[in-house]
């Protein structure tokens, strides 16, 4: 018995000495990497999908593309309560979770609402604002929808990942839920009776309709589970960051500040001037970066794409093998897909490149596996014979290459290549996903500005084409110049 | 100065050459004449390594060619080779096609170049030609361009595969001319043709080839004359 109380009293003090470690454990959670960085660099970077007015959009400020909105408002309290910057960085709605997670944000404020299963993946702070989900259909056509039943087979539009979707999918009994990347091409699909209504959040609802005539609400119909909070995403590992950010939105909801974001952003959403005044800059910015990337992916693709093409012709067998592996694999996968791998990827390896930046790396890599294959497609357009005299006059390979093949093959190179240049100039409108205010990207933002969903995209691909028809014309002509000299 | 000893080459399996052997003295000029298929051309083309043999030698001023650690650059610039499509640079006028290697190889400078190059096109009677374009010559002048473009290399022999196969048939006259005005300067030669008078009267040698093998060799008179061989008597028999 005694030495039970003996063991028993070690066993005791044991627990007690623990006891005294666990909360000095629980300290160590509060360490907060994300925080002390931004206060480090002075710097809060804000990740956000700008076509979602009033919560954030692109308006001319003073002649200077400016993103605005309920949301940036916010974003610009927080920075300002914690004494740092705020930067803005612009995203597809999509890629936002994927950026906050990679590290290359700190915050998603994009009228994001928390989801279980966006829970999983990052944290949220308490809620800012409380909204309304709405259905949307066109004007006159309403007495269709009368409640949640009037859905069977009815396709009913909804932004990619968002609360609506899931809105859509679990209550409309029955409809058929188009998914679509942005908000603006619900507004375009109804409008051309690709779906017949739309669940839409009731802020930017009703900025839309308040612009357009041939819309409506279909208020009728009642989600049992309607009324959805807006919240900011962030970092799992940023518990300090969390309770600033809390801190915040409690001041914010304590002095009512958001009903005075609200008005501050409708009254930036329609002001008079006309579209082309508005919107001229953006096409103007758009069309530049747009070419830029097409010259330096096809610049930088012309010298990766002549060093594949030389290694696969090689004799060196590793080499040839390292060469047909990468020209096959990048031929085979949707240049999306390797723009979110170059994006996303630099991240996982430890560096942080810029949406930009990611995205010449992505074109000009995609390029040169098939500028690759247009090089060597041009030398095995010259004659083997060639190759044998340069050789039998005493001249080693590269001697050959240089001064008999290369010679010849740039012929047959030169007008492919242009038009690589002009499949390029196409692709890159897939960069737009990532945020690089190429011409595509550019068109998005006008649509989400200007309530206009159509009149942008036409511009676009007048744009895309004068640019495309331009250069092959210019190539065409230079094409016959250079054969004149045969 | 070339012997070719025991010389195997296949391609894919298919035995083209079964076994070679050959020489080559200095200042001679020997023809390989045979059937198409016969494997001359293939003969000719392992002479400077353009075509890899896979057993025997190739002894060339006593080297041994197939050694891995023959120059085999420096032993091309020894042996000019004439195709039968004439592979002149098109890309390049008639003075750059002749002065290119000379300049780039053996880093001669331009000036010593064009000099020798004008002379030898004035050997080959192309003297007016310096400036045109291959595209801008006839076949005949191209062969006499590429004719005077292996021979600024100042070769120690001249190798020609089948040179007047591609020419229109007024055009071979000029080039056999200049080929044997070549012979007659000393050149060690080794020629496959189907130019029978050619062989007959230029020849110091006649090699006939057939299935692989030299069927047959010896002057050019006992060869057309009274060939031994009946593959030799065949192929004549048809040919003259």
């Amino acid at each position: 018995m005694k030495h039970f109380k003996k063991y028993f009293s070690i066993l005791m003090l044991a627990i007690i000495g623990m006891s005294f470690f666990i909360p000095i454990k629980a300290d160590a959670n509060t360490e907060d990497k994300i925080y002390d960085r931004i206060q480090e660099d002075g710097v809060l970077r804000v990740g956000l999908s700008a076509d979602y007015p009033p919560y954030e959009f692109h308006t001319t400020i003073d002649g200077k593309d400016t993103i605005v909105g309920i949301d940036i408002l916010i974003a610009e309290k927080i920075a300002a309560d914690m004494g740092v910057k705020l930067k803005i960085e612009e995203f597809g709605f999509d890629a936002l979770l994927g950026a906050l997670k990679t590290g290359k944000i700190d915050l998603i404020i994009s009228g994001m609402s928390p989801t279980p299963e966006r829970l999983q993946e990052v944290n949220f702070s308490d809620p800012y604002m409380e909204v309304k989900q709405r259905v949307v259909v066109r004007k006159g056509e309403e007495e269709r929808f009368n409640s949640v039943n009037d859905f069977d087979g009815i396709k009913v539009g909804a932004q990619k990942q968002t609360t609506q979707e899931d809105l859509a999918k679990n209550e409309l009994i029955g409809s058929q839920v188009v998914s679509l990347q942005k908000f603006t091409d619900i507004i375009l699909q109804l409008q051309n009776k690709k779906i017949d209504a739309a669940v839409v959040e009731g802020p930017v609802a009703e900025a839309y309709l308040s612009q357009t005539e041939d819309l409506s609400f279909a208020d009728n119909v009642q989600f049992a589970d309607a009324d959805k909070q807006t919240a900011v995403a962030l970092s799992k590992e940023a518990p300090v960051l969390l309770e600033r950010i809390n801190e915040t939105i409690a001041t914010i909801k304590e002095e009512n500040l958001v009903e005075r974001y609200k008005k501050e952003a409708s009254a930036l959403m329609f002001n008079e001037e006309s579209f082309f005044e508005k919107y001229a800059s953006y096409f103007l910015k758009g069309t530049g970066f747009t070419i830029l990337l097409a010259i330096v992916g096809v610049f930088f693709g012309a010298i990766l794409g002549a060093i594949l093409a030389i290694m696969k012709i090689s004799a060196n067998k590793l080499l040839k093998i390292i060469a047909t592996v990468y020209i096959e694999y990048v031929r085979g996968t949707p240049l999306l897909v390797q723009i979110f791998l170059v994006f996303f990827g630099t991240n996982v390896i430890g560096l942080d490149l810029s949406a930009l930046a990611s995205s010449l790396i992505a074109l000009s890599l995609n390029s040169a596996a098939y500028v690759a294959e247009i090089v060597r497609a041009g030398i095995n357009a010259v004659d083997v014979g060639q190759m044998e005299s340069a050789r039998s006059l005493g001249m080693n390979k590269f001697q050959a290459m240089k001064l008999i093949i290369m010679p010849q093959a740039i012929k047959n190179i030169l007008p492919a290549l242009g038009n690589e240049f002009v499949t390029v100039i196409k692709e890159s409108s897939v960069v737009s996903v990532v945020g690089v205010s190429e011409l595509m990207f550019q068109a998005g933002v006008v649509q989400g500005a200007s309530f206009k969903p159509f009149i942008p995209i036409v511009i676009a691909s007048i744009i895309y084409f004068i640019l495309t028809f331009g250069l092959s014309r210019v190539l065409g002509v230079a094409e016959r110049r250079l054969g004149a000299n045969d | 100065m070339i012997k070719v000893e025991n010389l195997h080459k296949s391609f894919d399996k298919v035995d083209v050459l079964k076994g070679i052997d050959a020489t080559v003295n200095q200042g001679e000029v020997v023809v390989v004449i045979g059937p198409s298929g016969s494997g001359k051309s293939t003969f000719l083309r392992c002479l400077n390594l353009l075509e890899k043999p896979q057993q025997g030698k190739i002894l060339f001023e006593g080297k041994n060619l197939l050694d891995a650690d023959t120059n085999i650059n420096e032993l091309r610039q020894k042996m000019g080779m004439v195709f039968q499509n004439f592979n002149l640079f098109p890309h390049k006028n008639v003075l750059e096609n002749i002065t290119i290697s000379p300049t780039q190889v053996k880093k001669e400078s331009p000036e010593k170049a064009k000099a020798h190059a004008l002379e030898l096109l004035d050997q080959v009677g192309l003297s007016d030609k310096a400036d045109s374009y291959p595209s801008q010559l006839s076949g005949g002048q191209k062969q006499r361009v590429a004719i005077a473009r292996a021979l600024a290399m100042e070769p120690t022999v001249m190798l020609f595969d089948e040179p007047t196969s591609a020419l229109d048939p007024e055009m071979v006259g000029e080039v056999l001319n200049v080929m044997k005005s070549l012979a007659q300067s000393g050149m060690t030669m080794v020629v496959v043709t189907h130019e029978m008078g050619f062989a007959r009267e230029v020849a110091d040698r006649v090699l006939f080839m057939a299935d692989g093998i030299i069927q047959e060799e010896g002057a050019p008179e006992d060869i057309f004359t009274a060939p031994k061989n009946p593959r030799t008597q065949d192929f004549l028999g048809k040919v003259l």
